[in-house]
């Protein structure tokens, strides 16, 4: 089979676009004692460099060259039908531009959120390690690289959401990620060995080539076990609960993994298995579903917490809802580009929203927060930027991306997920300006030492103001900006010549409802969310008793949603209990002297294997002799008995 | 007279596993390398009279190399255990047990 | 009358001359050296002498050469396993010279080189004669080597491996000479003849020739001594005897298995060695867990990677074999990479043995965490290691033979081990509970060793010691 998307010329541009960052984690990472500070710097400029070799590398990867998208380069072959390779095309071209470049601003911004931090240059390690990971998964060229890459962003995040290790919750929820993202790689594992059973080969252009022979039942089960593995990795229900949790890491790597890069590996995946989605529509059906109900559902959420991380995080589930559903149904440019624009304005959300936390000395909670606009302009112009667009105001970066998606919905023939992704829209809005205006609005809330030690705390850390501000500033022009610039003009916008060549154009029947009519839907509702947020939190009346009205805001909030939708309870019932469950009742029918009762993982039985083995060792060589004569004397049986049998 | 080459084999190998029975119930080391020399006698025994059937003398050529080796391994064998008596006042093999587990 | 011992002779033994040549140059050597040198004099021969040895090895890959009458062959297959008993002895040499007490060196040294010579005769030995010859030298040699440091372990490791391993090769000597009685020769090649299916002495003898083939691959039942041996001889002697003896013994056990037996039997014959080897991977795994010993661990781990060597011979495909030597080099570099990095840890060795040295590993030397996380990785068979790749070729291997059962029981194993090598790799990213020891400063060459083997598994898998490549190179 030959390759089909694959170019046989070489680009070696792009090993080193891979590999900067990984050398920077081994530098980092070995080096770290020697290097203190400077390791930021270093970690920093191996992402610049790999941002540059990405744009130097633009012609290359959305030209065609010998016959196929793309710039490739080979690395080895390994087993038949496994050759490793890296491949740039339009699409993994995009993912590397957010990645280098976004994550190149966060990890400039973290030299000033970590200073001081005694595992600073670990810190750095563990970041530059993930974008490797991060990269490899976007830049292979089959499916077996990319599931090595899957694992490695798996296990960068467990580390850096884990990286306080002081905190037990932080190594909990770092547990909690990594289970249920175990879930996913299983399940992709499993997709792959199908695939590979049936195509013989492990390259995206020959499983893609050889779609046709699949039968649709058998294309469905790898959708469905794909679609297990992106939903793992980009939250969607029922396997979105590791995300809030993982807001335990450092404010940096909740912008830069839960927000901007890793989340959106689901996006990546489907987008990139187009072709096998394309040909599934019980797949599309599915993938949809699950990205409107996870859109509404995280929106629904992220209307009753008080954390303004968690806020965030669930904020960041439901718009990967909406990339999930527009990838899902087949509008792929317009959950693209709502993974570009998240990228931007999310992650500038996060680093603002760090900019208060770490002025704060670690505050997180919104009740105590309050009248920061005028203590702290510069964050509030950051988070209302990023607000507006996260909102799809429209002419703000989100507006473009956000309508192509609900567009897309109805286009492809789906009115209810376009119903649910509009009413979404409206949640949006509520809670986005909720947060927005019992944090910055009124009269402040905290408690004045606090306050005080915050700004002692600030003048504490050595780093310069501008090291965190500049990259905050720097990303509101994107947030702002990027949308109009690049996807005004529909058919005949940059971001459609752009992926043209990448995803076929299908015409639809036009749908009954225009996209003009649409978007002014859309700005009615995001409207309304607004007028509700303002009548409850930004009068004059809400304002003069503030604390007490958040306070029974906080005891009305029904106990259905202050419980997740028992989502967490439902993981702990399936899960955890079972496994409980099972440990107790060996427990009890094995031998209830022999297991102590705090075991109750599957360890159980392997321990007691274990001991039994042990219990040969007694270390009396005539013990040992024993055995061995044991054994010698059922060779001699056996042979025996067949010498016997043959004469 | 000729003696049926049953009897060596059913002689050899009474000889193997009453060096066998040794090394599983006898405790002091010496007495334990001895029975071992019983086993390696054995098949030495086995050897020749193999030799002696089959007019090959390979199997009389492997007796003195078995002859030879067993030597060795008497010398070193003596040598550890005296290491050991030299630690230890009475050297029960039952006795010497630090490392299980 | 004249004696025919041709050239061809002569190059099949100069590898193992070269190694007892050096092994006698360093006692010699020893009585004219004072002071502080004896001990890098003694294990600069040593390498120089594995060294030289392993060039003439490679040298002869791919030809065929024989000595005494047929009674030793080498090229083809031996060449491997002999270049692979010679890394066994660079490697632990190092180690020795990084953490060895400063006396009896030349004795040490000397008895590993002619250790490294039983191994050698026994990777290419085609004969009963020249298999026993080379045991024996390997075993006397390794019995000493046990009791060479002064320890109550050390002694106590020294006399159970004699008294246990004695035994094991008494039951081999006596089912050599019941196979000498089925066939009249000594020579593996007779032991082709399709007559021999039906005698009853040619069963007998070969079974209890594989009893002593079982025990010094540790397989269960057979496997009592290796634990208590392991954690007691000192650590390079440890490092040597975990790969070289494994190595030895597979190559008879491949010679037996591939150019020996008569057409139809061998199914009947071995299947007793599937089923210990299986065994071997459940048990040896199981044992693994709740040790405290890196020595201990290892031990048991090797029970169980002799099961999943023999799990790719099951069935003698010659692709089995190239998989078998594939997974065996892999498992050279990473069992000799896991005893370094505890060689690194400590000056004694015994420290650096401890599982609690481990601890918060990573937050001290990061660099030599990575290191043993890779070996560990390796030895469970994940990726991406030589370790993994080598696990897929023997499940493949087993498979198309029709040894289902066997590939089942080793992903049962496996399942198994990643408790215990998943935990070691744990307790080396917590936090440390104890405060570290003074990191001694260690020897730079086995830092090499530690550099060079993490490489090296690491490269196995991708370049350019992938299967298609090396394969080859071993018809």
């Amino acid at each position: 089979m030959h390759h089909v998307m694959g170019v046989d010329g070489s680009y070696p541009l792009l090993v080193a676009l891979w590999l900067l960052p990984l050398v920077g984690a081994i530098v980092c990472w070995a080096f770290g004692p020697q290097l203190k500070t400077l390791s930021g710097w270093l970690a920093s400029a191996m992402l610049g460099g790999s941002f540059v070799l990405a744009v130097l590398s633009w012609s290359a990867g959305t030209q065609n060259s010998g016959g196929a998208l793309g710039a490739h380069q080979a690395l080895l072959s390994w087993l038949p039908g496994i050759d490793f390779g890296l491949l740039l095309d339009p699409l993994s071209l995009l993912w590397t531009f957010i990645i280098t470049g976004v994550g190149f601003l966060i990890h400039f911004y973290s030299m000033g959120y970590m200073d001081g931090d005694r595992a600073y240059a670990r810190f750095f390690a563990y970041m530059n390690f993930f974008v490797f990971a991060m990269l490899t998964l976007v830049l292979s060229d089959n499916f077996v690289g990319l599931l090595v890459g899957w694992g490695l962003v798996g296990l960068a995040s467990y580390f850096l959401i884990g990286f306080w290790f002081e905190r037990p919750t932080a190594v909990a929820a770092a547990r909690k990620a990594f289970v249920i993202n175990v879930v996913g790689d299983v399940a992709i594992m499993f997709a792959i060995f199908a695939i590979f059973l049936n195509v013989r080969s492990m390259a995206f252009g020959d499983v893609f080539a050889a779609v046709g022979s699949l039968g649709s039942p058998l294309l469905l089960t790898i959708c469905v076990a794909l679609f297990i593995g992106a939903a793992a990795k980009s939250a969607q229900i029922p396997l979105h609960t590791w995300l809030p949790d993982a807001m335990e890491g450092p404010t940096p790597v909740s912008a830069l993994i839960h927000a901007a890069t890793m989340v959106t590996a689901g996006v990546y995946l489907i987008a990139r298995c187009a072709p096998l989605w394309s040909a599934s529509h019980d797949a599309q059906m599915l993938a949809g579903t699950i990205g409107a109900v996870t859109a509404i559902a995280g929106a629904i959420l992220g209307c009753v917490q008080w954390d303004i991380k968690r806020i965030l995080a669930y904020s960041t589930m439901s718009q990967i809802g909406y990339m999930i559903l527009g990838v899902g149904v087949g509008a792929y440019q317009g959950g693209i580009a709502h993974f570009f624009t998240h990228a931007f304005f999310k992650a500038q959300l996060f680093l603002a929203a760090g900019l208060i936390i770490h002025a704060l000395g670690n505050e997180q909670d919104v009740r105590r927060m309050g009248g920061l606009r005028t203590k702290m302009p510069f964050a509030f112009w950051a988070i209302l930027t990023g607000v507006l667009s996260i909102c799809g105001i429209p002419g703000f970066s989100g507006f473009f991306s956000k309508d192509q998606v609900i567009y897309g919905a109805l286009a492809h023939g789906h009115p209810w997920i376009y119903a649910t992704s509009i009413a979404t829209a409206g949640l949006t809005a509520y809670y986005m300006f909720r947060l927005l205006f019992i944090t910055f609005l009124g009269e402040y809330r905290g408690n004045a030492e606090s306050h005080a030690g915050a700004s002692d705390a600030h003048h504490a850390h050595h780093a310069p103001a501008w090291i965190m501000n500049l990259p905050v500033g720097v990303l509101v022009l994107p947030t702002v900006a990027i949308g109009a610039a690049l996807m005004w003009g529909g058919e005949n916008s940059p971001w459609a010549r752009y992926f043209a060549p990448q995803f076929a154009a299908v015409t639809l029947p036009a749908p009954p409802i225009s996209e003009l009519v649409t978007s002014a839907i859309v700005f009615m509702v995001v409207l309304a969310g607004f007028a509700v947020a303002w009548s409850r939190y930004a009068t004059k009346a809400a304002q003069a008793n503030a604390v007490e009205r958040l306070r029974t805001e906080a005891e009305r909030i029904p106990a259905v949603l202050t419980n997740l939708f028992y989502f967490d309870a439902f993981i702990d019932l399936v899960f955890v209990r079972t496994a409980q469950l099972t440990g107790t009742l060996i427990a009890r029918i094995l031998d209830p002297h022999l297991i102590d009762g705090a075991v109750r993982e599957v360890v159980v039985v392997t321990r007691t294997a274990g001991a039994f083995v042990r219990s040969l060792e007694t270390g009396l060589v005539r013990a040992y002799a024993l055995v061995l004569a044991f054994g010698a004397a059922c060779f001699i049986i056996y042979y025996a008995l067949v010498a016997g049998g043959v004469h | 007279m000729p003696v049926a080459i049953g009897n060596y084999i059913a002689l050899s190998s009474v000889m193997f596993f009453i060096g066998v029975a040794g090394v599983l119930l006898r405790r002091n080391p010496l007495v334990m390398l001895m029975s071992i020399e019983l086993m390696f006698n054995a098949a030495n025994l086995l050897f020749m009279a193999f030799a002696r059937a089959w007019l090959a003398n390979a199997g009389q050529v492997f007796a003195f190399l078995v002859i030879t080796v067993a030597a060795a391994e008497a010398a070193i064998g003596l040598a550890i255990v005296v290491t050991t008596f030299r630690s230890e006042k009475n050297v029960d093999v039952d006795e010497i047990r630090l490392l299980r587990g | 009358m004249t004696i025919p011992f041709t050239s061809a002779d002569w190059n099949a033994l100069v590898p193992i001359a070269i190694v007892a040549v050096a092994a006698l140059l360093v006692l010699v050597v020893d009585l004219f050296v004072r002071g502080y040198a004896p001990r890098y004099v003694s294990i600069g021969i040593g390498l120089i002498g594995g060294i030289a040895a392993g060039v003439v090895v490679a040298g002869q890959f791919g030809h065929n050469y024989n000595a005494f009458f047929g009674g030793f062959m080498t090229g083809g297959f031996t060449s491997v396993f002999e270049e692979i008993v010679l890394l066994a002895l660079l490697g632990s040499l190092i180690l020795y010279g990084a953490i060895g007490t400063p006396d009896r060196v030349a004795g040490t040294t000397a008895l590993m080189l002619w250790s490294t010579c039983g191994a050698m005769l026994m990777a290419g030995a085609a004969n009963l004669m020249t298999i026993f010859l080379g045991l024996e030298l390997l075993s006397l040699s390794l019995y000493c080597l046990c009791g060479m440091v002064d320890r109550k372990t050390a002694r106590e490791a020294a006399l159970k491996y004699l008294i246990l391993s004695s035994t094991a090769t008494g039951f081999m000597l006596y089912g050599m000479a019941l196979l000498f009685g089925a066939t009249g020769s000594v020579m593996l090649a007779d032991f082709v003849n399709p007559a021999l299916a039906s005698s009853a002495l040619f069963w007998m003898g070969g079974g209890m020739f594989l009893i002593g083939l079982a025990f010094k691959l540790s397989l269960v039942p057979f496997h009592t001594w290796a634990p208590d041996v392991y954690e007691g001889a000192p650590l390079p002697v440890t490092a040597f005897m975990s790969v070289a003896t494994k190595a030895a013994t597979l190559a008879v056990f491949a010679r037996f298995l591939y150019a020996a037996l008569p057409s139809g039997a061998a199914e009947k014959l071995l299947l007793p060695m599937w089923i210990v080897a299986g065994i071997s991977m459940i048990v040896g795994n199981a044992g693994m867990l709740a040790q405290h010993d890196l020595k201990r661990l290892l031990a048991y781990s090797g029970i169980a990677q002799a099961g999943y060597i023999l799990t790719a011979m099951a069935g003698g495909s010659a692709l089995g074999l190239r998989y078998a030597m594939f997974y065996l080099t892999a498992y050279t570099f990473m069992n000799l990479g896991a005893f370094a990095v505890a060689a690194v840890i400590s000056n004694d060795g015994e420290q650096g043995s401890r599982l609690t040295s481990y601890e918060g590993l990573a937050h001290r030397r990061p660099l030599l965490a990575t290191a043993m996380t890779i070996f560990l990785l390796a030895l469970a068979g994940l990726p991406p290691t030589a370790g993994f790749l080598g696990k897929i070729l023997i499940l493949s291997s087993s498979v198309s033979a029709g040894y289902d059962w066997m590939a089942a029981l080793l992903i049962a194993g496996t399942a198994i081990s990643l408790y215990a090598y998943g935990k070691t790799i744990f307790a080396m990213y917590a936090r440390p509970r104890h405060e570290p020891h003074d990191p001694k400063p260690c020897a730079p060459l086995a830092w090499a060793s530690v550099v060079i083997c993490a490489v090296a598994v690491i490269a196995m898998t991708f370049y350019p010691l992938t299967p298609s490549n090396i394969l080859p190179l071993v018809k």
